[in-house]
Formats: C-alpha cells, sequence, structure tokens
C-alpha cells in the first residue's frame, strides 16, 4: 500500500493537470490552482512539521551536553527570535526587514562574489591545453574575453564581431540542443512515472 | 472559442505529447515481451559511480550527494532518485558513509526513504544513518556555505550532483576539487553546464540524467523506455528540421497552421 496509494495520486495528479491544460472544460474549471494549493498547504504543513522537529533534535544535543551547543543555541535563538519579529512586525516591519538587509544579503552577496576566484581556478584547469577539444574550448573563451572588453574592440572590430558570432550561433546552437534533449528527457521521466515503471521515490 | 474540445493554439502540442508517449509505451511493451531492444550507449559518467564509491572506500572517507536546489515537483530530481538509490546500496555494501545534504525539507523526507530501503535491500540496516542526511539550509548561498564547511571537515572523496543547480554548481564543483573529490555531475540546465564541465571529472549533460536509472538498474523495461525516448527523439527532430524549411521557403504556411491549431 504504501507504493500503491502515492502512484494513484500520481496517475490523478497527471490526469487533472492534462485535462485543465488542454482541454477547454478543464481550462474553464481551473482544476491546477486546486492542486497547487494543496502543494502549498503541503508546504506550509511541512514548516510547521520541520520547526518541532528542529526544535526536538537541537533541544536533545543540548540536553546530552555535545560539544555544538554553541550553535544548537545559536540556531534556536536566530529561529524563534526572528519569528516572533515576523509575527510581532509582519514582513513589513522595520527591524524585521533591517535584520534581512543587514545580515542575510550581505552574507549571500559574499558568497556570491567567491564565484569570480572559483570561475579563475576552474577556468584555469580547464584551459590547460590537453587536447583538440580544450584547445578549441581555450581560444572560443580567448575570443569571448576579448571581444566583451572595450581594448578588443580597439584592437580590431572583428574580435567584438567574432565574439557575437560564436554567443549567438556556436553557442545557442549546442544550447538549443541539449535544452530539447533535456525537455524530452523530462517528459520521458513523466511518462514512465505515469505508467508506474519509474519508482526510485516511492522506495520501490 | 464556444465548443472547443481543446484549449487554443495546443491541440498540436497534445497531438504530440500523446504521439511521443505511445513511442515510448510501445517500446516499453517490447521490453516486457522480452523483444530484442537497441543497446543505450555507454554513458562515462554512470559508469564512474561505482568506481567513485570503491575508491572512497579504499580512502576510507565518505560519499557526498546534492540534487542542489531542485524541488519535489522537478523531472531533474527525480534522476537524482534514480540515482540515490543506486549510490546508497554502493555504500551499504562497500560499507561507505553516504553524506546526502538537502535544501528543500519535502525532498529531504523522500530521500531518507530511498536511502533507508537502499540500506534495507541491501542487508544491512544497521549501517544506515539518519544523521548523515542533513537539511543545510533553504536559502540557495546558506546552502552553499554549509557545503563548503562540510566538505572542509568530512573531506568527502566522492562528490555527486545531479539535480537543478544554480550560481552555487560551481562553489560546490570547486570545493570538492579543493579535497580531491572524485566529481560527478549532471544537470539539464544549460547555464550550469559550463561549470560543472569545467571543474568535474565527468560531466552528465542534459538528457543523460534522465536515463541513469535505467542504466544503473539495467532494467529491461526501463532501458525500453529510453530507447523509446530516443526514437521519440528523432522523430520530433524531423518535425523541427520539416518545419525549418517549409517555414523557411513558405512563410506562416499549411504548417504553421496546423501546429497553432
Amino acid at each position: 500500500m504504501a507504493r500503491e496509494i502515492p502512484a494513484t495520486i500520481t496517475v490523478l495528479a497527471v490526469l487533472v493537470v492534462v485535462f485543465s491544460r488542454y482541454f477547454a472544460v478543464g481550462a474553464a474549471l481551473d482544476l491546477t490552482r486546486v492542486t497547487d494549493r494543496w502543494l502549498m498547504l503541503t508546504y506550509a504543513a511541512s514548516v510547521f512539521v520541520g520547526v518541532i522537529n528542529l526544535t526536538r533534535l537541537h533541544l536533545d544535543r543540548l540536553r546530552r551536553g555535545k560539544d555544538t551547543r554553541s550553535y544548537d543555541l545559536v540556531l534556536l535563538f536566530v529561529m524563534y527570535g526572528y519569528m516572533a519579529l515576523g509575527f510581532a512586525q509582519t514582513n513589513a516591519g522595520v527591524t524585521f526587514r533591517w535584520v534581512y538587509n543587514a545580515v542575510l544579503v550581505p552574507l549571500d552577496s559574499t558568497m556570491y562574489s567567491l564565484l569570480a576566484f572559483y570561475i579563475a581556478s576552474a577556468s584555469f584547469r580547464a584551459f590547460r591545453v590537453r587536447s583538440f577539444e580544450a584547445a578549441l574550448m581555450m581560444v572560443a573563451a580567448a575570443l569571448v574575453m576579448i571581444g566583451s572588453v572595450p581594448l578588443g574592440d580597439a584592437l580590431s572590430p572583428a574580435f567584438p564581431a567574432a565574439r557575437a558570432w560564436l554567443m549567438r550561433v556556436a553557442q545557442t546552437a549546442g544550447f538549443r540542443g541539449i535544452q530539447i534533449g533535456a525537455g524530452l528527457g523530462g517528459l520521458a521521466t513523466a511518462f514512465r512515472i505515469f505508467l508506474g515503471i519509474e519508482r526510485a521515490h516511492l522506495r520501490a | 472559442m464556444e465548443g472547443a474540445v481543446f484549449v487554443k493554439g495546443l491541440a498540436a502540442q497534445f497531438l504530440l505529447v500523446g504521439m511521443f508517449g505511445a513511442i515510448v509505451w510501445a517500446t516499453i511493451r517490447r521490453a516486457r515481451g522480452a523483444r530484442h531492444l537497441p543497446r543505450i550507449r555507454r554513458i562515462p559518467g554512470l559508469e564512474a559511480v561505482e568506481e567513485a564509491v570503491g575508491r572512497a572506500t579504499e580512502m576510507g572517507r565518505p560519499v557526498h550527494m546534492t540534487y542542489g536546489l531542485g524541488d519535489i515537483d522537478d523531472a531533474p530530481t527525480f534522476a537524482f532518485w534514480g540515482m540515490l538509490g543506486h549510490v546508497a546500496r554502493l555504500c551499504a555494501r562497500y560499507e561507505t558513509r553516504l553524506i546526502q545534504t538537502n535544501n528543500n525539507y519535502l525532498v529531504m523526507a523522500i530521500n531518507e526513504e530511498v536511502i533507508r530501503q537502499a540500506y534495507a535491500e541491501s542487508g544491512r540496516p544497521d549501517r544506515y544513518q539518519p544523521e548523515d542526511i542533513r537539511f543545510l539550509s533553504p536559502w540557495q548561498f546558506g546552502y552553499a556555505s554549509a557545503v563548503l564547511g562540510l566538505f572542509q571537515r568530512e573531506r568527502p572523496a566522492a562528490n555527486i550532483m545531479i539535480g537543478t543547480f544554480l550560481a552555487e554548481s560551481l562553489i560546490f564543483a570547486e570545493a570538492g576539487h579543493a579535497v580531491g573529490a572524485v566529481q560527478i555531475a549532471g544537470t539539464a540546465n544549460t547555464s550550469q553546464l559550463p561549470f560543472f564541465m569545467a571543474a568535474c571529472d565527468f560531466c552528465l549533460l542534459g538528457e543523460e540524467i534522465y536515463a541513469a536509472s535505467a542504466y544503473l538498474s539495467r532494467d529491461p523495461v526501463l532501458t525500453g523506455s529510453v530507447v523509446g525516448q530516443d526514437l521519440a527523439k528523432i522523430f520530433i527532430f524531423g518535425l523541427i528540421i520539416i518545419g525549418t524549411v517549409v517555414e523557411n521557403l513558405w512563410p506562416r504556411n499549411w504548417f504553421w497552421d496546423l501546429l497553432s491549431r
């Protein structure tokens, strides 16, 4: 039953979505709005369960005196503190927004800025000319980089033109091929789930 | 339109999806009847999975697996589950720790069940460690920074990333490289594929991730569905070529009208 019930719900959900998207009667009934609401309710209920579970887990660790006690305390303090602030002020509150803008946004930006260094180190490894493909990639990357900066245009108008061609034609052609393949792969996966032969998520 | 059966502009799409499904279904039936089907080509990224887990076992270090920022209703997340069961079975058999990190609590609930079942199937339910399936953060860069820290502390010998990735893809891949992990990555998101190509040892391109469960399980019926998917793809690509030629020769013609219905 642990497999049959989710499989049956899956088939019913697929039928509702297909009926609502393609058929005029289904679209008029707007059934997907109902299923979307169910999904949102599931998420909301899961958050509630998650908060209880996190609290139990960290209180238990605090009681057992593990060496991560300081982290447990910080987590519980931040979770309940920010939750209380949200309830008191709503998400439009000045302090609530300040915490978000002054703590989360800079932390996010810091992590994002690391990408510049990671891109440099990954490119260094990828562009080492070890094969014909690697050489091709390095030449293409060099052309795109030179064509993107004012120096390229100053050296020759051929650099921005080559960059534009690489981005618009060569790259787009390759990416679209992969995108179409991935789209059809996703569709085939949906069919496998609908037919009940893809059951990895049902513990089968 | 009054009395119309289909939503305007979607009749042809419905028929195409139906034809695609019919081709996949026909090959599944053929596979169920134990009749001959073409083989799936070798996919190095999937061949390397067992080698990566074996390497982690030899080094006495864990295997890390993530689906990135995927949600419960994303197709790449289903591809991830197909691979997760296989990797968990290998880890159970080789007695290697599997650390699976999450940023989505609903996906995590399913991951726990998939891994628990894999350990039970391998006859090692005692090796299942629920604390190794970790919820880190629902926040993209919070999750990325937690994975960075985890890599430094746990130093996994294999890092398998299959699913939906955004800017954190390169952060994970470079962190994995820094600790010397063998890295197998795959995504359908074309904007992140170049990062995986540049930074990982093996890369699954787009649709290859959807073939993972069939390829790894060697299940003939699942394999049949992948063959059907490829046949349907040939059919769709044929339509694209016909459409391109016809549209360029006679713009806004009968073919356009047919597909716009």
